[in-house]
Order: C-alpha cells, then structure tokens, then sequence
C-alpha cells in the first residue's frame, strides 16, 4: 500500500508536468528556494556545534519547534497547498483508513517541503557530531521529527476540511494572508520602531525550555540532552516523541475513517447577501457598462481574492510607510497616497483572469469590450477613487507637510486613473489564469507563471509611465518648487485621466478583436 | 434559410483534430438533437457556433448572419447554455438572470419581470436569493438556463442541458424549450442519452470524429430502428466484446 500510494502520488505529478510546463517551472523554482534555504540550514546547524555551551540547544529546538508548528498551520490556512492526495478521494474504493495512514504519511513527506525538512534534521547529527552518543540519537530523531511534521500537517488539513464550510474556509484563507504579511512586515516595523533592539537573549532561552517539553519541540531536545550527559532525560524525551508520533498517527487516523465514510461537503448554504446593500446597486445607471460595474462592485465584496487584494495592497503600502515614518523620515508618508493607488489600479489588471471561463457570459452576449473595460473600470474608481483622495490628504498632513495636499491628491489619483487605464489595457492583451475563488490565494500564478510576471511587469511599466507627471510633480514640489503644489494636482490628474481614456479604448478594442483568445488564456490550466 | 448553417468548420487542438470539416444545417422551427460519443467534438462544435472558439476555418451563419464577420448581430439572435464554463457564481440567482438581461441591453424593468417569471418558471424562486456558488449541480444548470433565456432569443444553443437535473426540473425545462420551438424559435441541444433526444427532438445530427456522419429529420436517420441502434452502426462499437466472464460470480 506503501508503495502504491508513492507511486501514484509521482505518477501523478509526472504527468502534470509533462501536460503544463509552468508547473515544471514553478516546481524548479520552489526546489530551488526550498533546498537553498534548507542547505543553508543545514550548514547553520552543523556550525552550532562549535557553537557556545547552550546555544545550539536553544537554536535547535527554537527552530525545530517553528518548523512543526508551520507544518501543522501553514496548509490550513493556505488551502490547497498539496491536495494530490486528497483522502476524500479514496471514500468510493473499499480501503481502511489504517491501511492508507503510512502510505499518505510517506506520500505527504515527499516533495520540497518534505524533502527540505529531512535534510535539515539529518544534518542535525552534524550538530552534535560532538558527541557520538548524541549524533547517534540524532540519527533517529531525524525521521522521527519528519513523521513528526507531516502527521501534524495531515491531521490539522483533515480536521479543518471536515470542520470548515466554503465560508469558514474563505475566510481562514483570508487570515492567513493576513497573517502572512502581518509576519513578513514585523521585522521592518520592529526596525523602525527600535523593539527589536531590545530582544533579551535570555527569554528566548527560558521559552525554548519550555518547548522542550512539548510535542513540537521532544524530538529536537532529546539529542541535546544526550549531549549535554543527560542520558536518561534525552530517552525520555525520545520515547516520549515516539509517543506523539504514535498519537498523531491514530488521531488522523480518526479523523480519516470518519472522511471516508463521510466524505465532507463540497458546498454548504452561505448567507444571502443584504437587501440593502443590494438596492444601493440597483439605483445605478441603465446600460452595460454600468452593469458590468455593479457585478465588480459586488465581486469586490464577496470574492475573497478580491478582498485579500483590498486588505493587502492598504496594508502593504501603510505599513512600511508607517514603520519608515516611525523611524524618523516623516517625509515618507506623503508617498501612501499613490502607492496605494499603485497596487489597487495593478490589481485589477487581470481581472478577466479572475473571471476565469465565467468571461464566457460577456462573450456570448457580445457586451462591447468598450463596456466590459469601462464597467470594470467604474467597479474599481467607484469607491478606490474616494479611498485615495483620503489617504492622499491624510498622507501629506501626517507628513508634516500640509502644503502638499494638492500635489499629493495630484499624484495619487493621476496614479489611479491612469494606473487603471494600463490595467485595462494589459488585461487584454495579456491576460492569464490564477486560481478559482475558494482556492489558495498564495497560489496566484497557478498556470501563469511566467507570462503572469510579464503581464504584470508591463502594467507597472505603463502604470509608472502615466503617472510620472504627478509624481515627478511631487518630487518636485516637495524638494524645490513649492508652487507646483497646485499645477500638479491638474497635471497629475489630467495625465491620469488621458491614460485612463487611451487604455479603456485601446483595451476596449482589443477584447473585441480577441475575445476568444483571452477566454482561451483565461480557461487554461483549469 | 436555415436557423444555423455550419461550413467546413475545423478546430484542432496540437495534434487533436477536435472538429475537422464539419458541415450541419439546423431547419428554422426545428428541435434539434446533436449526439455523438464523448470527444466526438460537440463542446468544439458548439463552442464555435456561439463565439467562444474560434474556428481554424469554416463559417457559421445564424439565421442567415455571419457569426464570425458580425458577431454583434449573431449573438443578440443566440441563446447558449455551454457546458464546462462558470458562472459569474458569487452573484445571487435573481441577480445573476438580471445581469445576464442587462447585458443583453435589455431595459431593467423588463430584465426584472421576465427575471422573477423565469426563476419561479423553473422552480428557483425560493433560492433565488442565494449565491449560486451554493447552488447544487441542477440549480446550476436551471439557472444558467434562466440567463440563456432571459432576451427571448430566436435560436437555442445548448450543451447537454439535462445533465444533473432531476426528473421533474427536467420535465419542466421540456416544457420550456417546446414553448420556444411553438412560438416559431429553434432549439438545438447536445446529449449522448439517445432516448430523450429520440422523446424531444424532431430532428437529429451524429457526429463522430469531428464530422456528421448522419443528419436529418428524426425517421430518416433512424431509418426503423431505434436511434441507438442507428448510432451504435455509424459511430461503431468495439468488433468483439469480451467476454468478462469472471463478472458473473
């Protein structure tokens, strides 16, 4: 059974790669991430062991605890993560969920994460090669440890799948990305702040005592003990992992007999969206375009893709700027403004990616692509256009530079129009698949790959293009020229608009000339 | 004139010839059944008589309208029910038809009543205030249908419009589409269930490898037998089936 779910799990990625070379590509390229940074671990462990009495048992299992625990989170709150080998799968074939339990634990251990992870533990033996003993257990610890992992992914991913409705789901997806950014942002914003200065070593030692003692961190204290002449506490420790392992191994077990007989729901009912909201939409104007703008309005509400863009790109922008503005160069923040303005108008540039074949519906109607661009447009200036007057204002007055209002709204909303029109522009012209609503949001360029990056290259490079006349006003207003706070407001905004204009047109006519084509780009790989 | 005239239509996939010179006229009034085993190139065929594939050659010509030179014109002619295509599914039911209508240049107070007659027509009304993205696979298929209805077109497209819907939804949508052909539209719909294209249809087309091998008034292509048989003979099953004998434990 082992060897048949191994075997099925490669021959089915074989033949993934053999049908979508992105795939192969974006295969390369997380190899190649994951291995380096997993080879540069394991040069970082096997250095600890001329490290000071202590620390490399603190880093070890510090470290060790972080990589279970991310194990067990990550694909939960990134939905669809590895799903090859979904159990659900195996609810029609008569098998036990005892029989599929070892062969899905090796199945799970085997791709980048699995196969970094495996490293990292083994050259763990490199970290305590002081002492033969201690290496010795180190040598068993390291599978153990990767059970360990892909247990706790496996029982945390079953859990939640039978737990979750399609809402529950949408929305822990949604606070991952949070929490994603929130993680990747900390370090600037402790920089800025200064907290960072103040991390005592002497905390994080007494927390990875503590850890030491549960499930995430046994199997990474128990060579350290031995290490350290603590034998008997090192075993304890060891058998104590065994013991988790053996547990998880029958909690997912658990969980996975009860998948089987009961495969979850695919779908469940959600809340019905409010009338109220509903009539505001209704009063707006008669024709396609405006049609088309109040399904993106309503898209922008109840497509979590569409929110996680939202939340990402104010975040994003006011973040950093505030870290920076915290660290002393005030200045920054007049940039907010557009560079909210920047990634909201970028956003959109796929939007018939987002469709996916529901562009089909626009298609068969024959809606001019006049239309399609300028309601998709409307969906977006509607409410973004408000949003970066606001924070244009609020930027410049924050700065300490109230003069620069005018320039600053110049800017951000010349940014917007003419970052909108570049978006409608790109859109059609190169546009490409990303994942379905519902699916994992950090999987954006599922089948776009590379073409993904150039669409979005080039509609930064047209975006920037239109907007360099209220930024360079800016620029200039801000350092030499005072005056020009209110010749960039007209200028920024006038180029803004003229972009806007030339990329709804000129796009407009594209998605007539090649509707097909981009239904075709947009339905691949699904 | 016919109601949708295909010529030499061809559509190949890398190596794939899904539709290779296809040829097929649909009478005006008729009932129309197009059936064929799977990959015999329906979907393509299809796809390429609504706009959204286009043919490496050929032409289609809607009610004598080239859908390819004027699509504008075509389409307002067309009603499609495609197959393997999402709906705009984050919308409610009743918003969905309504945008469907308004897309169609419809004025909004007639998108709204024919809107509501449709979902209570085909029995969605109680759900119509519901994303479609919790629809089940037949309220789906109904209320894609309800959107390829809503502007009252001259001639129906539809990709297997009976697939997932229960036996009274299917009734209903029968009812539905032999109203169209009363009223002097036409209807044309792909299914590989030969007995309900023999039940519906008047007339009937096979298509097998990218090609119509038969075509014609219902009698004639079934010429005595049963539209099964027929089909078995054109499309040609298997020489000598195996005996699986160790199924009869």
């Amino acid at each position: 059974m082992v060897a048949l779910l191994t075997g099925l799990k490669l021959r089915l990625l074989r033949n993934r790669l053999r049908s979508e070379t992105w795939v192969l590509v974006g295969l390369v390229v997380a190899a190649v991430m994951g291995l380096g940074a997993a080879g540069l671990a394991s040069v970082g462990a096997v250095l600890l062991s001329v490290a000071p009495e202590g620390v490399a048992a603190t880093v070890v299992v510090f470290a060790g605890s972080v990589v279970v625990v991310g194990w067990a989170v990550v694909p939960v709150l990134a939905f669809g993560v590895d799903e090859t080998l979904d159990p659900a799968r195996f609810a029609t074939l008569p098998v036990r969920a005892r029989d599929l339990v070892p062969g899905l634990t090796v199945a799970g251990a085997l791709g980048v994460p699995g196969i970094a992870t495996a490293l990292v533990a083994l050259s763990l033996v490199g970290t305590w090669s002081g002492s033969l003993p201690a290496a010795a257990l180190a040598v068993l610890c390291a599978p153990v440890g990767l059970v360990t992992c892909v247990l706790a992914s496996r029982t945390t991913t079953t859990l939640a799948a039978r737990a979750f409705t399609r809402r529950g789901r949408e929305v822990s997806a949604l606070l991952g990305v949070v929490l994603f950014i929130a993680v990747t942002l900390t370090p600037s914003l402790l920089a800025g702040s200064g907290v960072g200065r103040s991390l005592d070593p002497e905390r994080v030692r007494s927390v990875a005592h503590v850890l030491a003692w549960t499930p995430f961190g046994l199997v990474w204290a128990a060579p350290a003990d031995v290490a350290a002449g603590l034998v008997g506490r090192g075993l304890l420790r060891f058998g104590l992992a065994l013991v988790v392992v053996a547990a998880l191994g029958l909690v997912w077990e658990r969980l996975l007999a009860g998948s089987l007989e009961r495969p979850p729901a695919t779908s469940a009912r959600g809340r019905a969206p409010s009338r109220r909201r509903r009539a505001v939409l209704d009063r707006l104007p008669d024709g396609v375009a405006w049609a088309v703008a109040a399904r993106s309005l309503r898209y922008w509400r109840r497509d979590p893709r569409y929110v996680v863009i939202v939340v990402t790109s104010v975040l994003a922008a006011a973040v950093p700027l505030t870290a920076i503005g915290l660290g002393g160069a005030r200045t920054a923040l007049v940039a907010t403004g557009p560079y909210v303005a920047f990634l909201l108008a970028l956003s959109t540039s796929n939007s018939v990616g987002y469709d996916g074949s529901a562009f089909a519906a626009h298609l068969l109607s024959g809606v001019p692509g006049r239309a399609d661009r300028i309601g998709r447009a409307i969906g977006l200036l509607l409410w973004a256009l408000p949003l970066v007057v606001v924070l244009s204002a609020a930027g410049a007055v924050l700065a300490g530079r109230p003069g620069l209002v005018p320039a600053c709204i110049g800017a951000g909303a010349g940014m917007l129009l003419g970052g909108t029109g570049a978006s409608a522009l790109m859109g059609a012209w190169l546009p490409y698949p990303v994942v379905e609503a519902g699916g994992n949001p950090f999987q954006t360029n599922a089948g776009g790959g590379v073409q993904a990056i150039l669409a979005q290259f080039s509609t930064m490079l047209a975006a920037v293009t239109v907007g360099l006349p209220g930024l360079g006003g800016l620029v200039l207003t801000s350092a030499w020229l005072p005056w020009l706070a209110w010749p960039t407001l007209l200028l920024g905004v006038g180029a803004g608009a003229v972009g806007l204009w030339a990329g709804l047109e000129i796009g407009g006519r594209a998605v007539d000339e090649r509707g097909p084509e981009i239904l075709a780009a947009v339905r691949r790989g699904t | 004139m016919h109601a949708l005239q295909l010529r030499g239509l061809a559509k190949r996939f890398g190596d794939v010839r899904a539709v290779d010179g296809l040829d097929l006229d649909v009478p005006r009034g008729s009932f129309f059944g197009l059936v064929g085993p799977n990959g015999a190139g329906k979907t393509t065929t299809l796809s390429m008589a609504t706009g959204l594939v286009r043919p490496d050659a050929g032409t289609v010509s809607v009610l004598g309208t080239d859908l390819w030179s004027d699509p504008t014109a075509a389409k307002r002619l067309l009603g499609v029910l495609p197959d393997g295509v999402r709906l705009f599914d984050r919308l409610t039911g009743r918003e969905l038809v309504t945008y469907h209508g308004l897309l169609r240049g419809l004025d909004r107070v007639v998108v709204r009543d024919r809107t509501e007659q449709l979902l209570a027509a085909l029995g969605l009304d109680t759900s119509a205030d519901g994303l479609v993205v919790d629809y089940s696979a037949g309220m789906t298929k109904k209320i894609a249908l309800a959107c390829a209805l809503v502007h009252a077109p001259r001639l129906l497209l539809l990709d297997e419009p009976f697939e997932a819907v229960d036996p009274v939804s299917a009734g209903t949508i029968r009812a539905i589409l032999h109203q169209v052909v009363d009223g002097g539209g036409t209807v044309v719909l792909s299914s590989h269930v030969m007995e309900l294209v023999e039940r519906l249809c008047d007339h009937v087309a096979v298509v097998h490898a990218g090609r119509v091998v038969a075509a014609g008034p219902l009698d004639e292509v079934r010429a005595g037998g049963t539209l099964e048989e027929r089909f078995v003979d054109l499309v040609g099953a298997p020489d000598r089936m195996q005996d699986l004998t160790w199924l009869r434990s």
